[in-house]
């Protein structure tokens, strides 16, 4: 038996998984950085409703924002793909229309499509 | 801007910490993994299962048969409790959807195999449970079991579904031609003569 168990906001300070109770032995922990995830955004927004298939090119704008996805290292933070336009809460979800200079390609109906669908969750 | 996460998305992995989808794809036969997830947001929850349903599809859609019982294991199940939280009958796709299909649809000739369970199985994706092998049905209430999701069963064994005792089940499996009720055992320690 294997256990992996997922890091937490302590773990740097106390060694601990964030987990209700830890085994004796045979547990790892696990964590994502920007460079496990840039390919897995998607997952990670599933559970946003997306009628008008508008997170799918959202989630290319990003990545190609980030720079380096080409070679499989992308060079970005998690910080710099919040302030790409998105937080990670479903409930929180919302689109950054102060700096859209890096996403002129969207139409703004798409936009308006998304935060519409973002406000009806 | 606000932002709510557990703690699982850091900027740069430390020693003491694992790449989740290089360590699910250590699989081994005989071996079990388990993944905690119970204190992880939803959407980081819905990360964490579609990237093992991804890692363990791929394991097995990329490899050629030779890898198939010496470097991979032959079949890995996957369980995961509360499966309509992933799979809802939504009309619209998602990834997690189209994941938990690729899986539920095309797994079984792979060699992946997916248990799911969830209180009410009207609220899992049609196309998921109609792809099921073996059905288990616990106690159920009438206004759930007038649900499409159930019309696969008689009536009778509809009506006796609403009066199975605790620790009783139905199992419906087509080698059998009839659902056949099952018993949990009791725990050892609750066992008369045990000592």
């Amino acid at each position: 038996m294997r256990y992996l168990l997922p890091w937490g906001k302590h773990s740097d300070r106390d060694g601990k998984p964030n987990s209700f109770s830890i085994p004796n032995q045979n547990w790892r922990m696990y964590a994502y950085s920007l460079q496990d995830t840039y390919d897995k955004l998607d997952l990670l927004m599933s559970q946003i409703p997306d009628p008008h298939d508008t997170i799918g090119s959202l989630i290319g704008e990003i990545r190609e924002g980030l720079g380096g996805v080409q070679h499989g290292n992308p060079s970005g933070k998690w910080a710099n793909v919040q302030q790409h336009g998105i937080t990670f809460s479903t409930a929180s979800l919302w689109l950054r229309t102060g700096n859209r200079s890096k996403s002129e390609m969207f139409e703004p109906f798409q936009w308006g499509v998304f935060v519409a669908s973002c406000d009806a969750s | 801007m606000k932002t709510r996460q557990s703690g699982i998305f850091v900027e740069q992995r430390s020693r003491n910490a694992v790449n989740l989808s290089e360590e699910v794809a250590k699989i081994r036969g005989g071996e079990v993994v388990v993944v905690d997830i119970a204190k992880l947001t939803d959407d980081e929850q819905t990360l964490v299962f579609g990237d093992i349903l991804r890692t363990i599809y791929a394991l097995y859609a990329e490899s050629d048969e030779t890898e198939i019982g010496d470097t991979i294991p032959e079949k890995v199940i996957i369980f995961v409790d509360e499966l309509n939280k992933y799979a809802p009958p939504r009309e619209s796709a998602s990834p997690i959807i189209e994941q938990v299909l690729d899986i539920a649809e095309r797994g079984r000739s792979l060699g992946v195999v997916l248990f799911g369970a969830e209180q009410f199985r009207s609220a899992v994706h049609p196309r998921v449970v109609g792809n099921c092998a073996t059905h288990v049905f616990g106690r159920t209430g009438s206004t759930e079991l007038s649900d499409a999701a159930y019309r696969m069963l008689d009536a009778d064994v509809r009506m006796s579904l609403t009066r199975l005792e605790k620790g009783e089940m139905l199992l419906a499996h087509s080698p059998f031609r009839q659902p056949i009720k099952i018993r949990f055992p009791r725990p050892a320690y609750k066992q008369e003569g045990v000592p």
